[in-house]
Parts: structure tokens; sequence; C-alpha cells
């Protein structure tokens, strides 16, 4: 009634339809609180970092901590302990993942389960059981970090590689080098290596960024890691850690952007879980309809997407 | 106003009290309709009126604002100006939900999450019915539309075809005052398209329903509809019976969009003549007003084209193809004109691709007009 | 070859020849197919080995130990102690508390998190998507220390935005808000649960076609309507999905909360950790292995829960 009632402009415009979007306003409304909520905080701790006597502003707190050779030293075990995890990653999964591509596709599947296992358990009870279960020579040494972290990262890593691995005509290019002679280890150096460069890359990358910023384990396992060691400074010196804090948020948000807008094998794999191409998340959206797969029993293509009927164009 | 209202509302009372209207339909009026995309006239002082019970196809390439005008109608689309009328109701400013339409759509508008049985129920669900009656009544049409066997599967568990059934059947369960089927048919293969479209045109004449048709095929358009109207540049060109439509064009656009023509070059001759391929024929009766010795270019059927096998005729056959008991032969003539004409298939085995013939217009033009300025 | 194609006998030799011989060979197919012998399937499996093996040394061998030491004494016998103190007194409030936290932070981010997908669905700006989705995939990453630090500093004792509240009169710390408490902390955990819900939402939005709405529409559906019987249905599984992982997620968290809290506030993590760090009281050096258990537990009830409410949601989908 009230849409009859009210008196017709000399437009006259009939309504629009009623739609799953929202309207200009509400959209704009629900974006800025998000914007806000998420931005505050950065810029408050750009400001605190940043801060210096009587409202002025002072780079002392970020300098001053370059000069913190503990730091510097913890940031370099960081970086070591992460490139190894990086390393053991590239060596472990990409032959696990082109051999169950090759011989075992039935198990591709399962083998995507098993990689979400360690989502499954939190990192505090893998901590336990190292504990628990391994020789404390080894819980002594910091190369642990390193080789648990493969297997911490290992639900973003496997995806990042599987996902290029798929993508592959595997066994066109494998049957193609092998008749021209070449051996296996030639076939993963000069023709699977090459190809999968991209994925291997992003696999890499997240290895890296999980390990630089992973914080429980390495606190509980007593190591003295970048973040740590930021945790420590922050317990005194609150200003300083933000600071520092910052700078490797600025840092992650380079590395992914990187990641978004070099990632080509992402893009692949995004376009086919339905994200609109070119995102960095494409492995965390994946993540969630890979759950959804496992637990239930749903296509792990689609996250929840109705796909339209199979025989329609 | 108000009372108009009063009336639509009296009307949708009378329908749930169960005493059905007269079925043969509602008059539907679109009066001087505009709709504007930036510098695009989707609709250009757009006004069609479809009688009841009548099927009206809207018939143009794509842009040509057939598609604006059937969501006008149904209200998804605001216009800029004009009215709408439903059953003498002015209808402009109801929002889509309250104007009792059932719309048909290209493709995937079935709601994922519900049975075949569910979608077809769905309107009668939005007014309260109880779901014995819904069952009902959505079984009763889904066996209309012939899949009485699938009321339980999910759509993407149907065919194509299936699922537009299923969407015909939803639209016409809650029995909508008009139709709107939007290019219903073009997502689906050659030959459902074919079977869905006797059978739409079928359960149209059977229940009486008012429908808007809208589609790109010419074919569909002239098989199915009472009416053609064909539209270019958000105007409807001309609007008639298919045969009226096909045979006497109003303008060069609608001549050759509608049906195939050979655009060739003439000049008018003396007596209402047209001096065309070295032949002299009648102008159409319509267009008998133009002066003689005016340059022109006339468009011709192929079934006004004779072609015949001769080594020293001007024209190459340079394609060929085979439809049963016709042929359709492109001739390439001297000044870049391409022609086609359709010959009998038993006489045409000396028409070979690569050979020489005569091309000789035979009967009326199909339309006159200005020659087409000549690409340098 | 032409052969072994003709009798259409699939076998793992075949396909190795296969493989050996060249691009022309036709075995290609078999490789997925059934091995023949017993051996030639074992060996399919030779080349996963090391994963299987570095999986179970790194991952399975100490959760399994975990659970082991929950039901044994420091000596090595069976006991129920363990389980007994875990579900006791503080430890109890623990798993309370950790529920309530990972509950609401979830339940909230989840909810708004769509929403922010179907505002951001709805703008045909692409760079303010791109820019978006960019930032939530390096927000949903940001929990631990950062993050932290970030909300010290700008709703902590004397963070900027509490300084700037107070000046407006109006301090949030004299009215029961306290970043170091769980709401404090609910607070900070949406900020990394919140992007990856818009994350995985935002495909499951973009999904929703126009068409439903616009058929329901002329069905004689209003807005809400729409939204109830298809939109919100359509949206379901996702959402659920979703909603697990981000349970999961807030559930596991620990850096943060160590960071903020400084351990105060005893969610199980925290616990845990505070027991590794060595604050156990004697004879209870395994109850740590006893909460671990529980949170094991906790996870796997939530995805059998999850999975049902999954089986129901997504009916439609198989």
């Amino acid at each position: 009634m009230a849409a009859l009632s009210a008196p017709r402009v000399a437009t006259a415009r009939a309504h629009p339809a009623a739609e799953f979007r929202l309207g200009p306003v509400a959209r704009t409304g629900v974006l800025v609180v998000a914007a806000l909520y998420f931005l505050v905080p950065l810029l408050a701790s750009a400001r605190y970092a940043l801060e210096g006597a009587h409202g002025s502003y002072t780079l002392s707190s970020v300098t001053a901590l370059f000069h913190d050779s503990v730091l510097l030293q913890s940031l370099v075990t960081s970086v070591e302990i992460s490139l190894g995890a990086a390393a053991i990653t590239l060596a472990l999964l990409m032959p696990t993942s082109v051999w169950v591509n090759l011989r075992m596709p039935r198990w591709r599947r399962a083998m995507e389960s098993i990689t979400l296992l360690p989502l499954v358990v939190p990192v505090v009870v893998v901590v336990l059981g190292i504990y628990g279960a391994f020789p404390t020579g080894i819980v002594a040494s910091p190369v642990l970090l390193a080789l648990e972290y493969v297997v911490l990262a290992m639900p973003y890593s496997y995806r990042a590689i599987d996902g290029g691995v798929q993508a592959l005509d595997l066994h066109t290019l494998v049957d193609a080098s092998r008749s021209l002679g070449a051996g296996w280890a030639q076939v993963f150096r000069r023709v699977l290596v090459p190809n999968l460069r991209s994925s291997l890359l992003s696999a890499a990358f997240i290895t890296v960024a999980y390990s630089l910023g992973e914080f429980a384990m390495a606190n509980l396992l007593s190591f003295t890691t970048f973040p740590t060691e930021l945790f420590q400074i922050g317990t005194e010196q609150v200003g300083e850690a933000t600071a520092v804090s910052v700078f490797a948020l600025v840092l992650t948000f380079g590395v992914l952007l990187a990641l978004s807008l070099f990632g080509g094998h992402g893009r692949r794999r995004a376009v086919r879980a339905g994200l609109p191409a070119g995102q960095a998340d494409g492995v965390v959206a994946e993540l969630a309809a890979e759950v959804d797969a496992v637990l239930g029993h749903a296509d792990p293509g689609r996250p929840g997407i109705v796909h339209d009927g199979p025989t329609m164009r | 106003m108000g009372s108009e209202t009063g009336t639509l509302e009296h009307e949708a009372a009378q329908r749930a009290n169960g005493r059905h209207l007269d079925r043969s339909g509602v008059r539907v009026e679109l009066v001087e309709c505009e709709r504007r995309f930036g510098d695009v006239a989707a609709l250009d002082r757009f006004s069609l009126t479809i009688e009841p019970g009548e099927l009206v196809a809207l018939l143009g390439p794509s842009g040509c604002g057939k598609t604006t005008a059937l969501r006008a109608l149904a209200g998804l689309e605001q216009t800029d100006a004009g009215v709408v009328r439903i059953g003498g109701l002015d209808v402009t400013g109801l929002p889509p939900n309250r104007r009792e339409l059932g719309m048909v759509f290209q493709a995937y508008s079935l709601f994922p999450n519900m049975t075949a049985l569910d979608n077809v129920g769905f309107g009668l669900r939005l007014r309260k019915r109880d779901a014995p009656t819904r069952r009902r009544r959505a079984r009763e049409l889904l066996d209309l539309v012939g899949l009485a066997a699938q009321a339980g599967r999910f759509p993407h568990e149907l065919s194509g075809g299936q699922q537009q059934r299923v969407a015909l059947a939803r639209a016409l369960a809650v029995e909508p005052r008009v139709l709107l089927l939007d290019e219903p048919l073009s997502a689906l293969d050659a030959k459902v398209r074919a079977q869905l479209r006797d059978e739409i045109r079928r359960i149209q004449l059977e229940m009486g329903i008012t429908t808007l048709f809208v589609t790109h095929d010419q074919e569909e358009a002239l098989s199915m509809a009472d009416r053609v109207g064909v539209m270019a540049s958000g105007r409807l060109q001309q609007l008639g019976p298919p045969d009226e439509v096909y045979e006497r064009p109003v303008n060069a656009f609608v001549a050759e969009f509608v049906g195939s023509v050979s655009r060739v070059p003439a000049t008018v001759g003396a007596g209402s003549t047209v001096e065309v391929l070295g032949g002299r024929i009648p102008l159409p009766d319509s267009q008998a007003a133009f002066a003689p010795g005016r340059r022109v270019d006339v468009l011709l059927r192929p079934e006004s084209l004779a072609v015949r096998a001769d080594p020293r005729g001007l024209g190459l056959v340079v394609r060929r193809s085979f439809l049963g008991p016709v042929m359709h032969v492109v001739v390439a003539l001297p000044g870049k004109i391409e022609v086609l004409a359709t010959l009998p298939s038993s006489s045409a085995s000396e028409v070979v691709v690569g050979s020489a013939v005569s091309v000789e217009a035979t009967g009326t033009p199909l339309f006159v007009t200005e020659p087409r300025e000549l690409d340098a | 070859m032409a052969v072994t194609r003709l009798a259409g006998v699939p076998s793992p030799a075949r396909s190795r020849i296969g493989a050996d011989r060249g691009p022309a060979a036709p075995g290609r197919r078999s490789r997925g197919g059934r091995p023949r012998s017993r051996v030639a399937r074992l060996l399919r499996f030779a080349g996963i080995v090391p994963f299987v093996a570095y999986f179970a040394v790194f991952l399975v061998v100490p959760s399994v130990s975990v659970v082991s030491s929950a039901f044994e004494t420091v000596g090595g016998n069976f006991t129920w102690a363990n389980i007994t103190a875990a579900l006791q007194g503080t430890y109890l409030v623990s798993f309370e508390k950790s529920l309530e936290l990972s509950a609401i932070s979830a339940g909230l981010s989840a909810v708004l998190g769509t929403v922010v997908a179907i505002a951001l669905a709805s703008t045909a700006n692409v760079a303010a998507r791109r820019v978006v989705t960019s930032a939530s995939a390096v927000f949903a990453n940001t929990g631990g220390l950062p993050l932290a630090f970030a909300f010290i500093a700008s709703l902590g004792n004397f963070g900027i935005v509490t300084k700037v509240l107070s000046a407006m009169g109006w301090n949030p710390y004299d009215h029961g808000f306290s970043i170091y408490t769980l709401t404090g902390l609910v607070v900070v955990y949406c900020y990394f649960l919140l992007p990856l819900m818009v994350l995985v939402m935002l495909p499951a939005v973009d999904g929703l076609r126009r068409e439903w709405f616009e058929a329901a529409s002329l069905l004689g559906a209003r807005r809400r309507d729409a939204w109830r019987h298809v939109g919100i249905p359509v949206l379901a599984p996702a959402f659920l999905a979703a909603l697990m992982v981000l349970f999961t997620d807030a559930f596991a968290a620990y850096a943060t909360a160590a960071a903020l809290t400084n351990g105060s506030i005893p969610i199980v993590p925290i616990q845990i950790g505070s027991l590794i760090e060595g604050n156990v009281l004697a004879g209870q050096q395994n109850v740590g292995d006893a909460l671990g258990l529980g949170m094991i537990v906790v996870v796997a009830v939530a995805a059998t829960l999850y999975a049902r409410l999954q089986h129901r949601a997504a009916r439609w989908q198989r």
C-alpha cells in the first residue's frame, strides 16, 4: 500500500527489484565502519611507535631497535629457521604432490584432507607432545622449529603446491621428457620445477611468513626467535615493540600484495574456487572449502556456492 | 490511484476466494516508456499493447531494448517516464512482488536449495496456502510440464530443459495475470529448444494467458507468436502477425532482420517497376511512388532469385548448402555483391561451387530502399 | 601395447613401460586404475613414504603422546587422575572461558564478516574489492603479537583511542571495559577472524544470483522473504564451514592472549602454556596432556556437530 499511496513523481519510477545486494548507503556504511575497526589500531600503533616528547614524532624507538643486538640476532635466527622450513617444505611436498597426482590420483582428496590435520591439533598441544615424545637433545635445537613449521604451515603450503601440480598436464610432461631421455632427476629439475615455479614460490612464501610470525611454539619451547624477543621487549617497552610490529605488518602486507600480483597459479586456483582472479587469499578461502569437503563431504571445488545445473550452457 | 489499487486488491481477493477470473487474460499496455542508460536509449518512447490472451514476441538484436521492455513490465527495471498498465490498472509504481506476473528467465533462476516441487510451490507458500494445497497444485503443474517424476529433484540434478520446464511451472503456479518469457530457450540445445517451444505455446493457448516473449531468435518468434514486434534502438519498428512482418516489412531494418534477404543495387524504371540484375520486376504495392531513374537497393528473398547454370553468366557460385528438399546457393556477382538464392535440390545438380551462373530476379522485391553508402 | 590395450587390462607394469617408451604410449589412463599385483599396489605408495614418515614423526607422534600421557602417571602407570584434575577447578573454568571466548568471537565475526562480504559484493568498484580482499588476507594472518600490541596502543589503558574517548568525557575503563579481559579478547580476536570470514564468504555471496531474487520477487516475495527462503539457505553451507574454521582458530589461539593479558585470563592454551613453562604442582605433571586431550576432543566434537549441521544445510548440493 505504501508504495501505491506514495504520490507518483513525474518520472514514475518502478521499484527496483529486490536484490541480495545492499543499497549504496548501507554498503558504504558497513564498509566504512569495518575500515575504521581495522585501520584505527594500525594507525594507533604507528602513532604510538613514533611518539616523541610533547606530541612530536620521532623515529627513535625504531632506530633504537636496530641497535638491539639481541633482537637482530633473533631476527637472523628466525630468517634461518624460516628459510630452512621453506626448503624442507619444497623438497618434501613437491615430490609428494607429483607422485600422488601421477601414481595415486584416487588418493588426491585423501591427501588434501590429511594435510589439513595440523589445523585440528592446536600448537600448544603439539608442544606438549614434543616434550613428551622427543629426546631432550632434539628439543634443545632450533632445527626442531624449522622441522615443525613445515608441518604447521602444511595446510597452506601443500594446497599451494598441489594446486599448481593439478593444473599441469603432468602425464604428458613427464612422458614427453622421459621419451627424450631425461632421467627422473632431470624431469624434476628441468621440467617440473620451472613449470611449477609460481606455486613453489607461493608455498615458500607462505611457509616463510608463517615461520617468521610463529610465536606460541617458539616461546613454549624456549627458543629466542624474532617474535619471542619482540614479546620480551613488549613486556618492558611497549612502544618499541609496537614499532617493530607495525614494521613487520607493513612487510607482510607487501609480501602478500606481491603474492597476489604475481601469483599466477593462485589466480588459476582462485578461478576454480569461484573467486575473482588475482587474490592472495585463494588458499584461505580454499581451506574453508576443504574443511567443508572433509567434514561435510561436499565437493572441494565449490565452497558452498551453488553451481549451475550440469547441462545448461 | 487509490481506487485503482482497490480494484487490484479486490481482484486478488476474488482470486484467493477461489472465484476464478476470466481466464482469457488481461490487456497489457506499455505507454511511451523511456529508459536511458547514459547515452543509450534502451526504451525510446516505447509503446506496446498486448491483447488479452495474446502472445506477443519481441524480436531484435541484442541491445535493442527488448529485455528492458520486458523488465519494465515486470517492475524489475525502472523507467524514466511512461506508464505501464495491466488489465487497465496503472502498475507503474508497483514493485514486482505485487504485480502478479509470472516470469521465466533465460537460465539459472530456480532456487537451488529447493526441490522442483518446492520451487513450484514457492509462490503459494508466500501466499500462505497450506502445505497439502501447495503440494497438490505444484504436482498438477509439474504434470502439466511433464516432470511429475522429477518432483523431488534439486535443480542441479535436472537438465537445462527440465530446469526451464520447472521454471515455467513455477511461474504459472500462482495464476499470474501475465506471463513473461525472457529468452527462456536460448540456453538450450536445438532439439530441446524446438520441443519446449511447442510446449510453451500449447500451455499458453490452453490457459489463455497474456504473454510477452522476448527473443533474438526469429524462428522462435515467428513460430510461436500471435504477433511479432521487431525492435531496434529502443523503438518498436513493426508489430504485426508473423506472416505480415515476414512478407510486408515496413522498413529495411525489419526486412533484413527477419528472414534472409539479399541486397542488390537497382534503378527504378517506368510504370512502377524496378530494373535489377538485367531484368525488370514490379515495385512492391506499398512502395510504388519511387521516381523513375532513381538509384535504389532492392531487398530480395532467396526464393525471388532464380539461379541457372550458364557458362556465360556473370555470377560465380561461392557456397552451396544442402538442406534436404532445397539448396541454398551463395552467388558472387560483379560489384562485390553476394546474393543468396534457394533452389530445389533436384534442379541444382549443375550449380556447383566455382561454376558460372546467371541470376535473375523474379516476383516482387521485399523492400526497396536508399542505396547503401559504399565503403571506400 | 596394442594387445594389452585391446585386452583392456590395466597394469602398473604397463604404465611404467608406457612411461619409458615415450609420449605415444597409450597407457596413460591406466595409471589411475587398479594395479594387478599386491606388490605393485604397495609400490604405488612408495613415493609418499617420506611424507608419511615426516608427518608421523612431527605431528602424529606428538599428538599420540599427548593422548597417552593424559592417562598416565609420571611413572607411566594408567590413571584417570589427570583427566579428573583437568575437569576441576581452574582447569574446568579455563575450558568454559575458552569455549565462551571462541564461540562468541567466532559467532560475532561470522555474522559481521558475512555482512561485510555482502557489502563488498554489492560494490561494483573493482579496485575497492581488490584492496579489501588483499587487506583481509593480511589481517586474517595478523594474529599474535603485532595485533596485541596494536590493540594495547589503541584500546589499552593508555591507548590512543582510550585517550581520545576520555578527552571526550567517556573513558571506557570507567565503564567496565578493559582490553585485558575476555571482552577485550573478543574484540581483538574479531580482528583476525572477521577478515577470514570475509575471504571465505565473498565467493559464496558472489554466487548468489540476481535471478533468484528477481524470481522470488515476481512470485510475491519481499526482500526479507527472499533472504529467508533463498539467500540464507544458500549461504548456510559456506557459513557453517567458515564458522567451524573460525571456532578452531580462536580456540587454539595462544599468542594474542599471551601477549595481551600476560596469562591473566586462564583460557586453555594459556593454562597449557603455563604448565609447560613449569608452573606445575607436584603430581600433576601430566595434567597438561589431559588439557591437550581436552582441546582435541573439543575440536572433534565441534567438527562432528558441524558435520551434522552441514549434512542438513548442504542437502541440496549433493
